[in-house]
């Protein structure tokens, strides 16, 4: 077994990295201070609140000595280096402010031009169709296992979901039908369910058996 | 095994390495603040940086390929003036801190059961079922308040303080600052481990007591290695283990003698 040469040192413990140390370096010309560090963030997976957004590569950090800020780059976003934690944060706000603006058509000529770069970085697609409103829909529970649930939606096409995505549908039996609150991720696959109602079976609503039960004159 | 009253341990780390996936580990980073908020209510998310200088024409510079940056997630139990017990999380990583201070140096039991109880939690929330293996960290402080047999406010007798130092090749003898002195050594058993012994400064203030810190660091994280949770318990010990032989060897007789030994059997 090899030990890991590259296992970081002094990582875990809290006053190694809490106690001021120095690190020497000798030059003979001086750090150009207007010349900002860059780093590069080590995620691309941004969690605030509800909110999950991914960028399509690790974003740019940069410090700037003279200001003590942190740049988001491409983001047009600059924050103190106290606040660096909440970069996930920034991000998301920025991202989510934009595509508001964007969906109103209320972007400025700037904002367009940030918009444009900032959409081409996130994974757009993705979090819309994870942001999208929950919807209207029926159907019905075909069967139950102890770890899924099988649903026929209202347009014929069945899922197997894991009980934990849908657990108020429990409160029906196999062959109920129901109205719910929904909303789907990618692949049109149930996320997440609310507002379970039981409903009518589809077969009692059928629109032919009501049309023909309609009442008119000649009956 | 002897014990101590005293021991100059003013933390104790423990550590575990890990790989989680990154949506995984950043979808459910918050569902992890919600659930330590109550027990751990000082949260905070703080930037980790590595830089390297290099130098390029003749000018020291920050090569755009080489710096990294990370954050990391950090619950406390106290508040920022009492920073006693904490949980670190990065994504390849889960810490245990237990900060003592001088003539509190915590206990190794203590840290096992704070473990024992947030360990499990933390791997079912981020889907975890191997480790690369364990670390445990222990932060010695070596002043005026830990050894005041051996140390004024502005000088440290380390030759009788550590072994290492005490006969010192050469015709020079007398240990003056700065004092930096790192040792790696691997043990070969099972599991494989290695030990490492860092003795640097700390700096301080102008005027202020000069002090020394000495951080042994036993693990078993290893290239590929895999271990269950159930296995932590047991390497947890052995890691334990070691730092306590390597203190007694570390330690000189007299040094030992001033942290108010007792046999643990009584």
């Amino acid at each position: 077994m090899i030990l890991a040469p590259d296992i970081p040192t002094e990582r875990a413990s809290y006053l190694a990295n809490e106690l001021p140390r120095t690190v020497e370096v000798s030059s003979s010309s001086q750090f150009d201070l207007d010349v900002p560090i860059e780093a590069e963030l080590d995620q691309r997976h941004f969690a605030f609140g509800e909110y999950f957004l991914i960028l399509e590569r690790y974003p740019t950090i940069a410090y700037y000595r003279r200001t003590y800020e942190l740049e988001i780059r491409g983001w047009n976003v600059r924050l103190p280096w106290q606040r660096g934690g909440e970069i996930s944060r920034e991000i998301i706000r920025k991202f989510l402010f934009l595509l508001r603006k964007a969906e109103r058509k209320e972007l400025s000529k700037h904002e367009e031009r940030e918009w444009e770069e900032i959409s081409r970085q996130a994974d757009y697609r993705r979090f819309c169709v994870e942001h999208a409103p929950a919807i209207f829909t029926e159907g019905r529970l075909l069967a139950a296992t102890p770890a899924d649930l099988e649903i026929e939606w209202h347009d014929g096409t069945k899922e197997v979901v894991p009980r934990s995505v849908a657990k108020s549908l429990e409160l029906l039996n196999p062959g109920e039908s129901f109205t719910a609150l929904a909303n789907f991720g990618e692949g049109n696959k149930l996320v997440s369910i609310s507002q379970v109602a039981p409903a009518p079976s589809a077969e009692v609503i059928d629109g032919e058996t009501l049309w023909r039960s309609w009442p008119s004159n000649r009956s | 095994m002897r014990k101590y009253k005293r021991p100059p341990i003013v933390e104790r780390a423990f550590s575990v390495g890990v790989q989680i996936d990154e949506e995984l580990f950043h979808r459910r980073i918050e569902e992890w603040k919600d659930l330590l908020q109550k027990s751990f209510p000082e949260m905070e998310t703080i930037t980790e940086w590595q830089i390297k200088v290099t130098q390029k024409d003749g000018m020291p510079s920050f090569d755009q390929n080489h710096q990294r940056m990370s954050l990391k997630h950090r619950f406390w139990k106290g508040g920022q003036s009492n920073r006693d017990k904490g949980i670190q999380v990065w994504r390849d990583r889960v810490a245990f801190n237990l900060v003592g201070g001088p003539a509190n140096p915590r206990h190794y039991e203590e840290l096992e059961e704070f473990s024992h109880d947030w360990l499990p939690r933390w791997a079912d929330h981020f889907e975890v079922k191997t480790l690369r293996g364990i670390t445990l960290e222990y932060v010695n402080f070596i002043s005026f308040q830990t050894v005041p047999k051996f140390a004024s406010e502005n000088k440290i007798d380390l030759k009788n303080i550590l072994n290492f130092f005490s006969n010192l090749p050469g015709p020079g003898k007398t240990l003056i600052p700065p004092y930096n002195f790192e040792i790696n050594l691997g043990i070969t058993e099972t599991p494989p481990m290695r030990f490492s012994a860092h003795l640097q400064n700390i700096e301080s203030q102008p005027g202020s007591t000069l002090a020394l810190r000495l951080d042994f660091k036993a693990t078993t994280e290893g290239l590929g290695r895999k271990i269950s949770l159930d296995e932590v318990k047991n390497e947890l010990r052995l890691a334990h283990d070691l730092i306590l032989q390597e203190f007694e060897a570390y330690f000189t007789v007299q040094a030992r003698d001033s942290f108010g030994p007792y046999d643990s059997g009584t």
